[in-house]
This record gives structure tokens, C-alpha cells and sequence, in this order.
């Protein structure tokens, strides 16, 4: 594995502040990033799981700065993001792209398949139309699009297939970095497996590293080299994937793990279920966020807030239990 | 004397061993700009009783419209339930008029619904909304539907006074447990529950299946879904659709160990398993090329442009549902066990 740094993050928080009402107390502001760090190696794919609202897509979005971060520090390949201005921003955003997890939602509706592909190099300053029209359509194989569909509009594609000119936007411009936010939630079983294939086949052509954000344990424990668990915006432990699956350390690692069906009938009558819902990020349990769901808690983890430690080689668990 | 011992008193011992619901048949299809679509094309099945039954498949494959149609939800028209038959009480569903059918809804056979906030009405409690079931079916009056409505609400594990509760004060997974609520309100035969959990968390789906699990005794369930994971936690027969048609069916177990369709294959190997070391350059073995649109079905076997064991038949030929082993049954042309 290289271990040179492509990503490093360091205590992010993104804290989003409600409205202020007249005559009325000011409400909590809500902690969807409570204070993250982690770092992304080149070549490197790092998956960042957890449950709906646990802040996993606004810490993606935070630090490709899409919404502005309250504090923390993000550098990439060495420069500080949270420094730069706004043009300086936009030119490093060449080697930094996103796909979203709703394909349709995520392009132009107006705008032929063709002319989608075209956008990034029009808007990094490629101006010789001929020569984007032509890369353009070599995106469009890489994909494993035929060119009939460079002519089509969005809502003619398949969710897959759409997926996919996703992806030929994001590789446009050689990006060093992709951050995947869900890319196969919203697809079919059958179509999942191929995009997942077809982002591997990128990553090992492309010497791309990913960030790679979903609620499937079982997609990231396929697909990733190290996996970060997110509670209630923060991580509660992160690891190699193999790490993750064979001795996972977090209760709530265990209980994700647990909950996940298994395709052998009848193999899960023994489990613990995890009882409640997640918190509210504008009310956090007092404490680690996790106490008031948790099987194995103690009197400590009701007043303290555990921090993320190295137990071992490379597996870091933020729980007072296993420290 | 309540609805099913009644009816009980009534019946011989071999209709007692009958299903509780038979589906013979059906063909659904809509009209559109671009003419008439089937979506569903003479899919036969049966649930027993005390059975859970799962109907699996990919989006556009028909199993939420043949559900629909089980209780004549499909607006009609576009829909048109063109040919087929649903019995249920040794009456034919399809020849109920509007009074009966509502008679029957959420008494006989409810319905639970993927997304529980469109499901809910926002401006009740949810207690009034399940007894507003109550007192469409029953002849309890409000305060009494009232009270089984909270001890309804306790039984999928909502204690008091979550009953006072509005639909946007609860969770997702508390909702979904309301709408199982309201469903079971009158003790119903079969319960058609259409993807309850993937709207649902991971950690939310694993209570919501423990609760479906627990309802067994109660009900014969028939789950739609996508995801055949739901299906080997909570399934004992399993019937798997493709482009409107039933392509395998059998018991969960044999089923999901070994399968016969190439479908059925490929679906179990898009997913990766839990657990299995990645070697590097391994890829997932992906079922090549995208579900059919309704208009451009292939002639044949609708499966063959995606199937890696297509034969020269199967483009024109379309296989027929055939009894393999004593419970399966399978739609393809090869030899079964030759995958």
C-alpha cells in the first residue's frame, strides 16, 4: 500500500444553525459533523458507513468544500482547502469530483448525454469544441456506454446507465480523488454489481482512491481497504475492512454487522437486535452518543465522551470498554 | 361471534387445508401513449395459511402491481386486470363490486405499504387513524376503538402515550410500526406487505422483520420485495419475478442454496457476501445488461439477451413454469441442476 497522504482530515465539524426565531430561545444548532479526522492514502479506498442522518454525505460534502465546514482542517496533496479562495478553489476541483446517489437528480434534464460529458472541460477552460466532442465520446466507452446514446436525453437512460455517465463526468478530468456518495443505492441488485465492477475497473486503470460513502456494510466491506463507522457525526471506529468484519470492536460496529440479513435462511434467530432510534443531532445524549442504545454500557459512558483510539495496528474504536 | 370462526364453522376438512389465497392467472396491463403494456403477464400463486410468502424481484418486474391488484388498488383505468382470477373465500376478488371490496380491505386483507409518511394522514394522531379502521369494520364505538388502538400500538412495541403522537413526531421505523398496527387492527387472514422495510435503516429493517416474524401465528403474510436477504430471514417459499412473469418458486432455503433460474443465479451472486476475501482484480459475477422496458419485451424467454446460457430455443421459444422437485418449479429450458 502507498502511504503517501492524498487526504487528510482533521477534526471537522459542520454544525448547522437553525433560524432564529423572534422572541423565542435560539434551538440547539444540529451537529451533523461532530469533529472528524481521518486520512485517505493515494490509491487508497476508504469507505465511510452508517445509518441515515449519521453525517456521513454532509462530512463528503463539507470537505469537497460543496457546503462550507464551521471548523477543522482539510488538506489535499498537501494544501489547505479551507485557505483558499473561491477561483483557486474551483481549479483544484479538477482532481477532487463527486457522484451522487441519484443519477437523475444529478444532471441536466435539458441537456443531451453528449453535451453533459462536454461540461467539465467547458468549464475548466477547454475551449477546442472539436476535441471535447471527441473526448467526450471516449468517456462515453470507458463507461461501457455505446455512442448511440451520446445523442440521447437523461430520461431516456436506465438508472444504471445513467449512473455510469455519472461516473464519465467524474473521471473527465483525471480527479486524483472520488468521493461516492451512495452510488449504488438507488440501483437494482443486478445493476449494483456492475457499477461496483465498473468502479474498480476505473480505480485500478485510473489510479483513482476513493471515498467511498454508503449504509451497505456489506457493499463497503466488499469494495473498500478501510472502512470508517460513523455515529451521530461522529467515527466510532475505523480499520481495515478485514479488521471491521472479523473482530469488530464498536457495539455499534457489531450490532450494523448483526442487522444485516444473512442469505443462509434461519441463521439469524440468535441475534441481538439493537432496540431505539438513532438520537437527535441537535439533542446528543449526554456522554458517548451511543450509551442509551448500547448492550454493553457502563456508569463512565453516560458522563464521558470516548475518543477515537488506536487499540491496535491501524484499528482505532472510540468505546471505554475496549480502550 | 367473530368473521373467521363463523366462517370456520361452515367449511370441510379439506377446504380447511386449502390456501388461503389462490391467484390464478392474472394479467394486468395499462394503457399508455405508446398502447396497451402488460406488466403482468398470467402469473399463477398461492399462499397457505399461516404461511410468509415472498414475491421477489427487480423494480418494474410486476410484484407491486400483481399486490395491488389483489385488492383491486390499481386505479382502473390505465389499469385493466385483463384476464385471471383471485380467489379468496371461495369468491372471486374480481367480481366483487366497490362496497364489498371495501368491506373486505384492511378486515379480511390488509396492506402495509413501503414509504409509512405517504401512507399516514398527516393531520391525525395515529391513534385515531387506526381507529378510524376499527370503527369502519367493527361495531365498537369510539372510546373503545380508541383504547384497542393503543393496545394495538404496545403490540408492535409503541407504548403509551405514542398514540397521541402525529405522524412527524415518530421515526421511520416508529411509523412503519403504526402502519403494521392499523393493519393488524382487525385480526386480518393475510397481511400484503408491499417492501415494508427499505425505506428503513439496516438496524430499523432488523426490528421491523423481528416484529413480521412475530406476527406468524397470527396471519398468512405475502412480502413483496427486493432484496433476497429480507427473503431468507423471513420467508418460507419464495417466488422470483422477471418482466411480469414468475420465473422459479420453491421453498426459501432450497431456493436460495440452489437456485435453478439463471436469474434467480445471478441475483444471489450480485451481492457480495459478508466476509469473503477480496482478491485483488476479483470482480462481482454481475448479471449483464438492464431489465426490459414493458414495451420492448424479447420475444422468447424475456431473460435471454442478458442469460450466459442462452440457447438457440430461447430466443423464440418462451419457457414454461414447470414442476421440478415436489415444491419447485421453474421457467427455463435448460436441465435443471445443469447451472
Amino acid at each position: 500500500m502507498n502511504t503517501e497522504k492524498l487526504l487528510e482530515v482533521q477534526d471537522l465539524k459542520k454544525h448547522f444553525l437553525p433560524e432564529k426565531k423572534f422572541l423565542e430561545d435560539p434551538s440547539p444548532p444540529v451537529r451533523a459533523v461532530d469533529g472528524i479526522s481521518f486520512t485517505l492514502h493515494k490509491g487508497e479506498t476508504l469507505g465511510l458507513v452508517g445509518e441515515s442522518g449519521c453525517g456521513k454525505t454532509t462530512a463528503a460534502r463539507t470537505l469537497l468544500r460543496l457546503i462550507e465546514p464551521t471548523s477543522g482542517q482539510v488538506s489535499f496533496c498537501g494544501t489547505d482547502l479551507f485557505d483558499l479562495k473561491e477561483a483557486e478553489m474551483r481549479n483544484i476541483r479538477k482532481e477532487m469530483q463527486i457522484i451522487f446517489q441519484d443519477p437523475y437528480s444529478a444532471v441536466n434534464p435539458a441537456r443531451r448525454i453528449g453535451h453533459i460529458l462536454q461540461e467539465p472541460f467547458e468549464i475548466h477552460g477547454f475551449r477546442n469544441k472539436k476535441e471535447n466532442v471527441e473526448k467526450a465520446k471516449q468517456l462515453l466507452e470507458q463507461v461501457g456506454l455505446t455512442l448511440d446514446y451520446f445523442n440521447r436525453y437523461p430520461h431516456e437512460l436506465s438508472g444504471g446507465q445513467l449512473q455510469r455517465v455519472g461516473i464519465a463526468r467524474a473521471i473527465a478530468l483525471n480527479p486524483k480523488l472520488i468521493v461516492a456518495d451512495e452510488p449504488v443505492s438507488a440501483l437494482d441488485v443486478s445493476i449494483q454489481a456492475q457499477v461496483i465492477n465498473l468502479l474498480l475497473d476505473l480505480k485500478e486503470k485510473l489510479d483513482i482512491s476513493y471515498l467511498f460513502i454508503s449504509h451497505d456494510l456489506g457493499v463497503v466491506e466488499y469494495f473498500c481497504d478501510r472502512v470508517a463507522v460513523m455515529y451521530l457525526g461522529k467515527i466510532v471506529e475505523l480499520a481495515d475492512s478485514e479488521q471491521i468484519y472479523n473482530s469488530p470492536q464498536h457495539p455499534y460496529t457489531l450490532a450494523l454487522l448483526n442487522a444485516i440479513p444473512s442469505l443462509e435462511p434461519g441463521q439469524s434467530k440468535n441475534k441481538t437486535l439493537i432496540k431505539g432510534d438513532i438520537p437527535d443531532p441537535a439533542n446528543p445524549p449526554k456522554g458517548c452518543a451511543f450509551h442509551i442504545r448500547c448492550p454493553i454500557k457502563e456508569k463512565q459512558c453516560e458522563e464521558k465522551i470516548p475518543a477515537l483510539k488506536e487499540i491496535a495496528p491501524g484499528h482505532h474504536v472510540a468505546c471505554f470498554l475496549k480502550h | 361471534m367473530p368473521e373467521r370462526v363463523r366462517f370456520n364453522l361452515f367449511i370441510t376438512k379439506k377446504q380447511m387445508s386449502s390456501p388461503e389465497l389462490e391467484i390464478q392467472n392474472l394479467t394486468v396491463s395499462f394503457s399508455t401513449p405508446r398502447g396497451k403494456l402488460t406488466a403482468v403477464n398470467g402469473i399463477s400463486f398461492h399462499l397457505n395459511p399461516g404461511e410468509t410468502l415472498a414475491l421477489v424481484g427487480e423494480s418494474g418486474c410486476g410484484k407491486t402491481v400483481s399486490a395491488l391488484s389483489i385488492l383491486r388498488l390499481l386505479p382502473e383505468p390505465p389499469a385493466e386486470i385483463s384476464s385471471g382470477k383471485i380467489l379468496f373465500d371461495g369468491q372471486d376478488l374480481l367480481s366483487l363490486n366497490a362496497k364489498a371490496l371495501q368491506d373486505l380491505r384492511g378486515r379480511s386483507i390488509s396492506m402495509i405499504f413501503q414509504d409509512p409518511m405517504t401512507s399516514l394522514n398527516p393531520v391525525l394522531t395515529v391513534g385515531e387513524q387506526i381507529a378510524e379502521t376499527l370503527l369502519r369494520h367493527t361495531t365498537m364505538n369510539r372510546q373503545e376503538a380508541l383504547q384497542k388502538s393503543a393496545d394495538l400500538l404496545r403490540r408492535v412495541e409503541l407504548p403509551s402515550p405514542k398514540e397521541k403522537h402525529y405522524p412527524h413526531q415518530l421515526s421511520g421505523g416508529m411509523r412503519q410500526r403504526v402502519m403494521i398496527a392499523m393493519a393488524l387492527a382487525c385480526s386480518p387472514r393475510v397481511l400484503i406487505a408491499d417492501e415494508p422495510t427499505t425505506a428503513l435503516d439496516v438496524l430499523i429493517q432488523a426490528q421491523i422483520l423481528e416484529l413480521l416474524r412475530s406476527l406468524k401465528k397470527e396471519t398468512s403474510i405475502l412480502i413483496i420485495t427486493h432484496d433476497l436477504g429480507v427473503v431468507a430471514e423471513i420467508a418460507q417459499r419464495v417466488l422470483v419475478m422477471y418482466a411480469g412473469e414468475i420465473v422459479e418458486s420453491g421453498p426459501a432455503k432450497a431456493l436460495l442454496n440452489n437456485p435453478f433460474h439463471p436469474y434467480t443465479k445471478g441475483l444471489i451472486a450480485s451481492i457480495p457476501k459478508l466476509g469473503t476475501k477480496k482478491k485483488p482484480g476479483a470482480r462481482l459475477e454481475a448479471i449483464s445488461g438492464n431489465v426490459p422496458s414493458l414495451d420492448q419485451r424479447p420475444p422468447g424467454c424475456s431473460f435471454h439477451p442478458r442469460c450466459a446460457w442462452a440457447m438457440e430455443k430461447c430466443k423464440t421459444q418462451n419457457p414454461q413454469l414447470r414442476q421440478i422437485e415436489a415444491q419447485r418449479q421453474v421457467s427455463c429450458h435448460l436441465e435443471p441442476g445443469s447451472l
